[in-house]
């Protein structure tokens, strides 16, 4: 029986429901909660008595799961760094380079003009015959004899 | 049924030698309860007695810390409706299916179910109880059929007093108004 404050309540909220209440239709077979405790207790006993194989699959397969899982995101992470890092190093090798060229070609220009600019270029240079004398004593003095004859 | 209060069966628990018996106790004091509370939830009995059973070893489990903060009948209530909650939760997520057919499930079940031995009013009544939100039908089926005081429905809830009526007297409502109307 419902007790005094429930009926009183649903009197007030909704009388139609105050003539079920404490009812109840569904049935359990016969002898249920006689077995359950026992039921109850085979149930506590089967998981202290777990192997270490079933622990392991309980408790460390999980475990082993993510550890899976952390090691492929960290891979895919430092693979994604990599390439990362391949770019910058190729676009550090591209400033070198440019860097390089734009020196050489200064360097390069910088010649052109020497030459361009530079009045004694050697087809205008002709040696003194005091020049071409004194070049001749000093590297081929043995034979100089020789050449006068 | 045990008789022992229950801080004397906790006791008892708390006593190594004596922990086995004790719990046994314990379960034969509440199993009705705890059966009953998650049977309305889940409907069938199959279903119940697996997720009463589930209960109780989680109660098992976590005793040994339990310091009485709350009754143990609040505490087992707790874990029983956690059970139920998460075993509907499964069940709409295997079955793919939106929350309303996995509600149509249970009611069918309530139509084919041999478990079932009440009147067709008394199946009308189940089934206007199956179309109330699922905290709704818990705040319902905790007053109306287990006639916990609202004290008590709160701290198995974990939801103020005061929003506990208020739910309360919305299910009745809306639960009178599908009776009339089919």
């Amino acid at each position: 029986m419902p007790n005094d404050d429930i009926r009183k309540e649903l009197r007030e909220i909704a009388p139609e429901l105050e003539k079920f209440s404490g009812s109840n239709p569904f049935v359990v077979p016969q002898g249920f909660f006689g077995q359950m405790p026992e039921s109850i207790a085979e149930k506590i006993h089967q998981r202290k008595r777990r192997t270490p194989r079933e622990i392991f699959l309980l408790v460390l397969r999980p475990v082993a799961v993510a550890a899976t899982l952390f090691a492929i995101a960290f891979a895919a992470l430092f693979f994604l760094y990599q390439s990362g890092k391949g770019d910058l190093l190729s676009e550090h090798d591209n400033l070198i380079y440019e860097e390089y060229l734009a020196w050489y070609s200064d360097y390069q220009t910088d010649i052109y003009l020497d030459m361009v600019m530079d009045d004694t270029s050697p087809e205008e240079v002709v040696p003194s015959d005091d020049f071409i004398i004194e070049y001749i004593l000093d590297y081929h003095g043995d034979g100089i004899d020789d050449l006068l004859d | 049924m045990s008789h022992y209060d229950d801080d004397v069966l906790l006791k008892m628990f708390h006593n190594p030698d004596n922990s086995g018996y004790a719990f046994n106790l314990i379960v034969r004091k509440y199993q009705e309860k705890v059966y009953w509370h998650i049977r309305r939830m889940v409907i069938e009995h199959e279903d119940a007695s697996d997720l009463t059973q589930d209960t109780f070893v989680k109660a098992w489990k976590g005793l040994g810390e339990f310091r009485a903060d709350s009754g143990l009948f609040t505490w087992l209530y707790r874990i029983a409706t956690n059970e139920a909650l998460s075993f509907l939760k499964k069940k709409k997520r295997w079955s793919f299916l939106p929350w309303s057919d996995v509600e149509y499930t249970l009611e069918s079940s309530l139509e084919t179910s041999q478990a079932f031995s009440g009147s067709e009013i008394e199946r009308k009544l189940q089934k206007a109880i199956l179309q109330l939100p699922e905290k709704q039908r818990l705040v319902f089926n905790m007053r109306y059929f287990d006639e916990l005081k609202y004290e008590e429905m709160s701290d198995v809830l974990g939801t103020s007093v005061g929003a506990l009526k208020a739910s309360y007297h919305h299910a009745a409502k809306k639960i009178e108004d599908y009776m009339k109307a089919y």
